[in-house]
């Protein structure tokens, strides 16, 4: 896993594809509460209840000698899914073993099947530990209802390791766990074997305390019975829960008749700015014109024959977005039409970005312009063209809902042909910028070390020496960590195009994580192209090519990529390791309705394997992403090894979320269970379709109210 | 006690704290997050040491040759001083120095820029309505959520007059009438308040920001040169 602040949107992936099931949220009378699992319910049993919609959770969880962290993700009203990382001490204190701690990574679906009403209750069904190794596998089926405005009453049945304790039917035989490589879904076992009930009862006594007691149906059979990692001597738990604020839950346990827990869950909103909402400089009020009867020589079109008028008039916009991070590129013009180009250097939301050249233009451009053509550019590819009239623009500034009434009268489309006169500030190029900054980097799931990280200084350049030319790179030095320490082998019987990663992070410092040169173009109408070469990314160098059909007003694109990877030096300076491949993609992009974007990708992966991968990503306006991806290529999973295919999910947090200041900065993390060699992708930084689609209408109608801010 | 998201915010800013370099996004946050910090230290010292902000005088405010308001957030003990800036129509914006914007249609606020939870566009009665001191209407606030989306906030307001009072504003006396605006809805109500002198003219009023936030108390400082 990486968890470092990248440029936005540099980061791919994929998901199984999970259907958007909108609904409105009945009001529950208690909230809903998490268990040691991490998922909602009581203490180690779930409940029948959802979280809202959008919420994530980070649970930690302790007793006697098993431990689990969970991220959890309500993934629509009804559906949510779960990551977990579960750690079991004294493995072979009494039992011999081959490990002192097992640690075991799993992942959870659940649905609410119905929601509670008057007189029925909340009913959802889950499964456990569905596609990992499936020590936690478990289904179940369960049942919660509010009794009084304080009290609320659980009752399920369960399968699996939740129907290991005090069953009583059993429904089918539950096949043995295939174990070899993990990561099948177990279908043979769901709803099979030997069924127990489970249930419980919560009590919140105000706001921020509840009590919870339960009977559980896990009877922890390898863990307690096998392993006697410890005793389970009762099926009944007791807890207290303490929620000091929105954002935590505590808790205190007493469990299995011997056995005290803690737990702490961490909750977050992703459509809750933690820092409130964004504070950016007051904008410049729009200037209205004066009426043409009052001053009829500033409606004369004349100045369109001035000469050098352009190269004036782009600097005197500029002296209004400067401090916003805006830069006017270009302008074409006659006397009724402007057309701007800018790029935005900062503006979270890119509908503020032309909310402000629309300022700017109102308040430098001679009253005889009436047509405004706000054109966004990244890396000098014109994104799409944003046309507003500026009576519009005078008459709505304090118009009720203003966001509303003007995208009523604005289009959003392809940018057409370059216009004739365009004209870019001769100042402009090139353009030369620099950052140096901490970074964070991560590995997890290492089974001689879950966790570990090196923490060091990142040096990036940009330089564009005439537009769409960009040569970039960025090269890190490691301060302090232990990534380093890591000397597990690689067992891979594929091309190791990932699985050496340790020893990049070992023999990396410093490192030269990339270096490109680039060229960006719009090819024709809705149609884009991308080129790089250099040293793409810390474990491939090579060239890369990339078209992009993707109309300014759909949903939906369709990409093609193709590149010869080779491998660097593990050192990451300038050498090359002899493996090369050619790989490549055709994608298919889709923005679903509700915020969730969907992205299938078809071709070559780095190790010469064929296949696709598929991800869904639920999206916030806001720029908050969670999402997941899965690969499947013509590798066999003896072939992959632990794990069976490649997969993981992602989350993408706008670093203004955190802060309220605008900034283009995100937090991006991809975690994968495991990082094998089957599936790969060469990171290529910079690809089309995320860079484009914000400025899009696609982008920038969720958040249109943020023109006027 | 702190949760994940303050953890995290901590990191964030931390990070951003450490980062230099050209690009202007590096620079504001480094800027933005610097000056919060300062002042979130500053403004806890001034309370531990009961520290006041030095008094507005007449003498100081001479300097000055521009129509004046004194803007005060209680909820956030912030104080910002806002002079005309542009007109657009009936209503006039003003800004102040640390670039808050505030615009009012004829004294009656309309919209503010700058704040945070700003105040988007609003719905709102004419000055002449809440100087009768009389009757009940609609208003209608709008505001952006934590996701930028639109929010639509409505409240029944009642005005009543208070009849008249004197009020102080920078060590000068003025005669006034106090009306209050009384609005309630489906969240918090509010009551704003408003001292009119010599008929509509707003000497001093309360006006709801957001209701989380409470109103930002206006004075007018410096009536015009």
């Amino acid at each position: 896993m990486l968890l470092t602040h990248l440029p936005r949107r540099t980061i791919f992936g994929l998901t199984t594809a999970l259907v958007a099931l909108g609904a409105t949220a009945a009001e529950p009378e208690t909230r809903a509460t998490l268990n040691f699992n991490g998922v909602t319910g009581l203490i180690d049993m779930p409940s029948g209840e959802s979280q809202p919609d959008g919420a994530l959770n980070i649970s930690t969880t302790h007793f006697g000698p098993i431990s689990r962290t969970t991220l959890t993700f309500q993934i629509t009203p009804r559906l949510s899914g779960s990551f977990r990382y579960t750690a079991v001490r004294d493995w072979r204190a009494r039992v011999p073993g081959n490990f002192d701690t097992y640690y075991d990574r799993s992942f959870d679906l659940r649905y609410l099947i119905l929601k509670e009403g008057q007189y029925v209750p909340a009913v959802t069904v889950g499964l456990q530990d569905f596609i990992g190794t499936g020590i936690l596998s478990g289904e179940y089926i369960v049942a919660t209802k509010n009794l009084s405005p304080k009290l609320k009453v659980t009752g399920g049945l369960g399968w699996g390791r939740l129907g290991s304790f005090g069953s009583f039917a059993e429904i089918g035989t539950r096949t043995s766990i295939n174990v070899d490589q993990g990561g099948t879904v177990n279908t043979a076992q769901f709803f099979r074997g030997p069924v127990s009930a489970f249930g419980g009862v919560e009590y919140q006594y105000n706001d921020k305390l509840s009590f919870k007691a339960e009977y559980s149906s896990d009877n922890y059979d390898t863990e307690a019975g096998f392993r006697q990692t410890f005793d389970r001597k009762s099926p009944v738990n007791f807890g207290v829960e303490y929620q000091p604020n929105d954002g935590i839950r505590l808790g205190g346990y007493y469990l299995y008749g011997s056995e005290f827990g803690v737990a702490a869950h961490f909750l977050l909103n992703p459509r809750q700015r933690v820092a409130g909402a964004v504070t950016s400089a007051a904008p410049y009020p729009i200037e209205p014109r004066p009426s043409r009867s009052a001053d009829p020589d500033a409606w004369s079109p004349e100045w369109v024959t001035q000469d050098g008028i352009a190269p004036v008039l782009i600097k005197n916009m500029n002296k209004r977005v400067v401090d916003d991070g805006i830069v006017v590129e270009a302008i074409s013009y006659s006397s009724s039409t402007v057309q701007v180009r800018f790029r935005n250097n900062k503006l979270d939301a890119e509908a503020q970005a032309v909310g402000r050249v629309a300022r700017a233009m109102a308040a430098i451009l001679p009253a005889s312009v009436e047509v405004f053509e706000i054109v966004p550019v990244v890396n000098a590819v014109p994104a799409a063209k944003v046309t507003l009239r500026r009576a519009d623009i005078e008459a709505l500034e304090f118009a009720p809902d203003a966001a509303t009434a003007l995208r009523a009268r604005a289009t959003v489309g392809d940018v057409g042909p370059r216009p004739a006169g365009l004209s870019y500030d001769p100042e402009l190029y090139p353009v030369f910028e620099w950052g140096l900054g901490p970074y964070v980097k991560t590995s997890f799931f290492d089974p001689d070390n879950p966790v570990r990280a090196d923490l060091g200084v990142r040096l990036s350049a940009r330089f564009e020496p005439a537009p769409g030319v960009v040569l970039r790179g960025s090269a890190i030095k490691r301060l302090v960590g232990n990534l380093s320490d890591s000397t597990r082998p690689s067992n891979s019987v594929l091309p190791r195009v990932r699985s050496n990663a340790n020893i990049y992070d070992r023999e990396g410092d410093p490192a030269i994580e990339s270096l490109t040169a680039n060229y960006y173009t719009r090819l024709g109408q809705d149609l884009y192209g991308r080129a790089t070469i250099g040293y793409l990314e810390p474990m491939f160098g090579g060239v890369s090519g990339e078209v992009l059909w993707k109309p300014a007003d759909r949903d939906y694109a369709i990409g093609v990529e193709i590149n010869y990877a080779k491998q660097r030096d593990f050192d990451q300076l300038f050498g090359f390791q002899s493996y090369g491949v050619a790989t490549g993609h055709v994608s298919g992009y889709y923005k679903l309705p509700g915020n969730y974007n969907v992205q299938l990708d078809v071709g070559r992966y780095l190790a010469g394997d064929y296949g696709a991968t598929l991800s869904l990503d639920r999206e916030f306006e806001n720029g908050w992403r969670v999402g997941a991806f899965a690969t499947l290529t013509d590798v066999s999973a003896e072939d992959f090894g632990e794990g069976s295919f490649d997969k993981g999910i992602r989350l993408d947090i706008p670093v203004t979320w955190f802060t309220g200041a605008p900034t283009r900065k995100e937090s991006v993390g991809v975690i994968r269970p495991l990082t094998r060699d089957g599936g790969a992708r060469v990171n290529v930084d910079g690809r089309l379709y995320n860079e484009l689609r914000d400025y899009q209408a696609s982008g920038l109608d969720g958040q249109w109210g943020r023109f006027w801010k | 006690m702190i949760g994940l998201k303050h953890i995290l915010g901590g990191f964030a800013a931390a990070s951003l704290l450490a980062s230099c370099g050209s690009n202007e996004g590096n620079g504001s946050e480094f800027r933005f997050a610097k000056t919060a910090i300062t002042q979130a230290i500053q403004a806890r010292r001034d309370a531990k040491a009961g520290v006041q902000p030095a008094p507005l005088t007449r003498e100081s405010l001479a300097q000055y040759q521009t129509p004046m308001q004194k803007g005060f957030l209680p909820s956030l003990n912030m104080t910002a001083y806002f002079v005309p800036y542009g007109q657009n129509g009936d209503v006039e914006t003003w800004f102040s120095s640390d670039k808050k914007s505030v615009s009012f249609r004829q004294g009656v606020m309309v919209a503010t820029r700058g704040f945070g939870p700003d105040l988007m566009q609003s719905v709102a009665p004419g000055i002449g309505t809440i100087a009768s001191g009389s009757g009940s209407y609609d208003r209608v606030y709008f505001y952006l959520d934590g996701a930028d989306q639109v929010v639509r906030r409505e409240y029944r307001c009642e005005l009543a007059n208070l009849g008249p009072e004197t009020v102080t504003v920078v060590d000068r006396q003025h005669s006034t009438r106090h009306v209050t605006e009384t609005c309630s809805g489906k969240g918090p109500g509010f009551t704003n308040d408003y001292w009119f002198e010599n008929g509509t003219f707003l000497r001093k009023s309360n006006q709801l920001l957001v209701s989380e936030w409470g109103p930002i108390q206006f004075e007018r400082v410096i009536d015009s040169r």
